[in-house]
């Protein structure tokens, strides 16, 4: 059979081929389809042929019309180059004062101020973050906990701000906090640089305190649960976003989270699987699952939202 | 001689491969692939690449591993030759995609 081949990669799993193109296009084939496909011994009638004709990994017709349009996804895929990066994650320190059982960033002991971002580095990074050409720019700080370096932060905010005088982009902040630090002091000063703040609760009391206990052993969920009240009051009841992560003895509790979250006045909420990173990965025996496991409950939770809503 | 010479010797693999059929690259992906069960070292002597693999514990069978790695190396060979065909192809693409863009 006569066709072109177009450019493609490929990798052998265990019992077939995987094969992809430059515009993230794919194809399984068992390893006797892949033999046929190399040695060009692929018929029109094939279903192999088939796939990898509609994926445009090989071409019997018209050629010119395939190649343009690979071009055109390839332009949709790599759009972001126009106007490049508009999300930049800082990470101002990796201190932490939780104990979160699946941390990705193996986060540091609060003594441990090596840690910490100078304001050196800190001034680097917001050039740096200026030569985006995007007309958006979000920086959202990250950690360990952020506000255990609170005045880098500041520092970050206010130079940015500086300079976003004479670059007039659409500039906007987020922290993101476990929020036991935050008090009224730190919320006026964030209010006055319109700052939102991303938390994270992992679901009612006792599991969101067995998946993120802090430091000094006292009982976040309470703690977490006030504050954000208190942000509530000081920047809107829409200042505050929270996230949930799910370690494998959280995995059938979903409806009970989903609960949780709308009992504290969220209308949102991001059920997320466990990220192999940090201590996730170093503890992967007891805290990590199928990834089926999680898809299955996943749509048994979106079920439940959407029995809520109705 | 063949493309690839195979000689083990207890918990040892040397196998000669004719430099005029893979190139060196091809040689040190496909190496690399086994790295987690050998410890590996590859010397040019000659027309021929010489790759020693010694086995990091006794369940390695050599055999197997001399066998897969003969497979792994044309994988290896047919990426590159692949990636040198595609070239120009490639570069039109990304020419075309932006093209707009840069006039």
């Amino acid at each position: 059979m006569s066709y072109q081949i177009l450019p493609y990669r490929f990798e052998r799993l265990e019992d077939n081929v995987f094969l992809s193109n430059e515009i993230g296009e794919y194809v399984f084939l068992s390893n006797q389809d892949f033999n046929k496909f190399i040695t060009h011994d692929l018929h029109s009638g094939d279903l192999s042929f088939k796939n990898l004709k509609s994926k445009q990994i090989i071409a019997d017709e018209n050629i010119d019309s395939v190649l343009e349009m690979l071009a055109i996804k390839y332009r949709t895929k790599k759009y972001f180059l126009t106007d490049f990066t508009s999300l930049h994650m800082v990470v101002v320190t990796l201190r932490c004062n939780s104990n979160c059982c699946y941390c990705q960033v193996s986060k540091k002991d609060l003594s441990d101020i090596n840690f910490d971002m100078t304001k050196v580095v800190a001034k680097k990074v917001i050039e740096k973050i200026f030569e985006s050409p995007s007309p958006n720019i979000k920086i959202e700080f990250q950690g360990g906990e952020p506000l255990l370096n609170f005045d880098t932060v500041k520092y970050i905010i206010e130079k940015a701000e500086w300079h976003n005088l004479f670059k007039k982009k659409d500039l906007s902040f987020v922290i993101c906090t476990n929020l036991t630090l935050i008090d009224k002091k730190i919320l006026s000063w964030l209010k006055e640089h319109r700052v939102y703040i991303s938390t994270s609760i992992d679901g009612p009391k006792l599991l969101h305190n067995q998946n993120r206990p802090l430091h000094d052993k006292s009982n976040s969920y309470d703690i977490v649960q006030e504050k954000i009240a208190l942000c509530r009051e000081y920047l809107g009841q829409d200042s505050v976003s929270a996230l949930m992560t799910t370690p494998s003895y959280t995995i059938n509790h979903f409806e009970e989270i989903i609960d949780q979250y709308i009992d504290l006045g969220f209308d949102s909420i991001f059920l997320r699987s466990l990220n192999p990173y940090g201590f996730a990965k170093r503890d992967k025996h007891k805290l990590a699952y199928p990834m089926s496991d999680f898809v299955e409950n996943y749509k048994k939770g979106l079920e439940y939202i959407r029995d809520y809503i109705n | 001689m063949k493309s690839i010479t195979k000689y083990i010797e207890e918990n040892k693999l040397l196998l000669k491969i004719d430099s005029k059929i893979y190139e060196q690259q091809a040689i040190l992906n496909a190496s690399y692939k086994f790295t987690d069960k050998c410890f590996i070292n590859i010397e040019l002597v000659g027309q021929y690449f010489e790759v020693y693999f010694q086995s990091q514990n006794s369940n390695v069978d050599l055999e197997l591993i001399a066998l897969n790695f003969g497979n792994e190396l044309i994988d290896q060979q047919i990426r590159l030759d692949s990636g040198k065909e595609f070239k120009v192809i490639r570069e039109e693409l990304v020419k075309k995609a932006f093209a707009s863009i840069s006039k």
